[in-house]
């Protein structure tokens, strides 16, 4: 009589399938943060990169050397304003950063609340939920319209293209690592051991891709007649969002200088 | 035109190209034809001054390409404004945001002011049909609309010379129809193309002329199109096609079964 017995994975490999299918997940994860981002029309998309960037950056500073609760307060009300406004998914990632932020800095100063020496202190996590607020707010502006916007800005175009490569490259080896994960998924069958020894040889096999591809990417750039000089451009506009978005922050700027 | 005087090159002493000589006519239409690993790539990249000959000579338009020439910028923007070099992996080759920025690079590496450059990007969107393309991001599209991008990415600053390394890979029946007619056009209207690949139907479509590169990495022939494909011995030598490949008046093509006649399904008489 023949055996019917089924071959059940071990434990050891459940824990490895468990690993592999974690990796997968946050390879799709990340990848479709990118590709969200080419999908994105809400409000805060007609609002240059350029005026997101510079306001951002001087309402960061403001709200640091700020002392008055007031301002801070004022900070934050615009900016879950705006929130508000955003769609679901955009409206959950900024929030879910500055409760982080938030729920964090509580947790650094709780110590000197509790022996009541927080004075000034108690304004930090207010401060952080500020500045999470801003930064979250700046999160949602596509990667290739920072770079265009650092650009004016006068970064330097060295770091601009690494920036740009970046991205582009994370995309192209996130799809390459993910389909390597799925085929060492299939090829593995819930079998036992070896789980995080294949996974260091996906990683191997990333990186030499990613040097293939970078030797590539330089060749066609010099094809194209590359001299050293990445100018990402385009329109820098003012319409009615961007006034809007400038008057906003000259509004709370005007509060910080007279609070 | 262009022209290789024994030209030899190598990737960490594993020969890729062995005393290659060639000449290629303006407005010629040239396919390399070879096997795998043969060498027809690096032939390429010699020709577009992206590897240069460890020993022998590459001349464009009577002025050698070497390292030496490559590294004047004056040289290498006059050169790269006269080639235009599609990669088999078009993936690599397209690196920026988004489908504006990246047919506009090499225009704007020329130097072309923002209002040429713009004309210069929507003439070759319209070429390519790719018009409405402009705000996506090249990494986002399909296999048959990244390479007609890297198309329009090269003709936008109107190369002389137009150069492809397999360009119907990964293509469907329709774009490698499309691609086809448009490189026919684009020899009509007077440029040099050199094709490489290892379709022959491709060689008889494109080219009057083909190359042939053994296994060796040498040239093995070079002569008319039409009768390097009824050479089908030559063929065989370069390892290029196998025994069941035939012809059928004039196309020539191979199955994907053996014809012996076993009388199992899948057999069949040619």
């Amino acid at each position: 009589m023949k055996s019917s017995k089924k071959p059940s994975p071990s434990r050891g490999g459940l824990k490895n399938d468990a690993f592999v299918d974690k990796s997968l997940i946050t390879f799709i994860s990340v990848l479709s943060i990118i590709r969200a981002q080419d999908r994105q029309d809400s409000w805060i998309d007609r609002v240059n990169a350029f005026y997101k960037l510079c306001c951002s950056l001087f309402l960061i500073v403001l709200v640091a050397l700020s002392r008055s609760p007031y301002f801070v307060f004022a900070v934050i009300s615009v900016h879950l304003l705006a929130v508000a406004l955003l769609k679901t998914a955009s409206m959950k990632r900024v929030l879910a950063l500055a409760a982080t932020a938030f729920g964090f800095s509580c947790l650094m100063i709780a110590p000197a609340f509790f022996m009541g020496k927080a004075g000034f202190a108690s304004l930090i996590p207010v401060k952080a939920l500020a500045s999470a607020l801003i930064a979250g707010m700046l999160s949602l502006v596509k990667f290739q319209e920072l770079t265009s916007a650092l650009k004016r800005l006068h970064a330097p175009d060295f770091l601009l293209m690494v920036l740009d490569l970046s991205i582009r490259s994370l995309v192209m080896l996130g799809e390459f690592s993910l389909e390597t994960l799925q085929a060492l998924k299939m090829r593995r069958l819930g079998g036992r051991g070896g789980g995080y020894r294949s996974l260091a040889g996906v990683g191997g096999t990333v990186f030499l891709k990613s040097k293939e591809m970078s030797e590539e990417m330089h060749q066609a750039m010099v094809c194209r007649g590359f001299a050293g000089t990445y100018r990402p451009m385009g329109k820098l506009g003012f319409g009615l969002a961007n006034a809007g978005w400038v008057l906003a922050t000259a509004g709370l700027a005007a509060l910080f200088f007279f609070t | 035109m262009l022209e290789m005087i024994s030209a030899s090159y190598s990737y960490g002493g594993q020969p890729a190209l062995r005393n290659a000589s060639l000449k290629i006519e303006k407005g010629e239409s040239v396919c390399l034809l070879g096997a795998n690993g043969s060498g027809k790539s690096t032939m390429l990249k010699m020709i577009n001054g992206l590897v240069f000959p460890d020993s022998g000579k590459c001349l464009f338009e009577s002025k050698e390409i070497s390292r030496k020439s490559m590294s004047d910028p004056r040289f290498a923007k006059a050169f790269y404004r006269k080639m235009g070099f599609v990669f088999q992996n078009v993936e690599a080759q397209l690196f920026c945001a988004d489908v504006y920025d990246e047919v506009a690079f090499g225009l704007r590496q020329i130097g072309f002011d923002e209002t040429e450059v713009r004309m210069k990007v929507e003439d070759a969107l319209k070429l390519t049909g790719l018009l409405g393309f402009e705000k996506r991001a090249p990494y986002h599209l399909s296999g048959g609309e990244k390479k007609k991008v890297a198309l329009a990415a090269v003709l936008a600053s109107d190369p002389e010379v137009l150069s492809l390394d397999e360009p119907l890979n990964g293509l469907d029946p329709r774009t490698a129809r499309w691609l086809c007619e448009f490189l026919q056009d684009q020899n009509a209207k007077g440029k040099t193309l050199i094709i490489s690949t290892h379709n022959l139907e491709l060689v008889q479509e494109m080219s009057r002329r083909a190359i042939l590169f053994g296994e060796d990495h040498t040239i093995f022939a070079d002569m008319p199109s039409m009768s390097l494909l009824d050479d089908i011995d030559m063929l065989k030598r370069a390892n290029l096609v196998d025994e069941y490949y035939h012809k059928h008046q004039d196309s020539g093509h191979s199955h994907f079964h053996s014809h012996s006649v076993s009388g199992k399904p899948g057999a069949d008489k040619g």
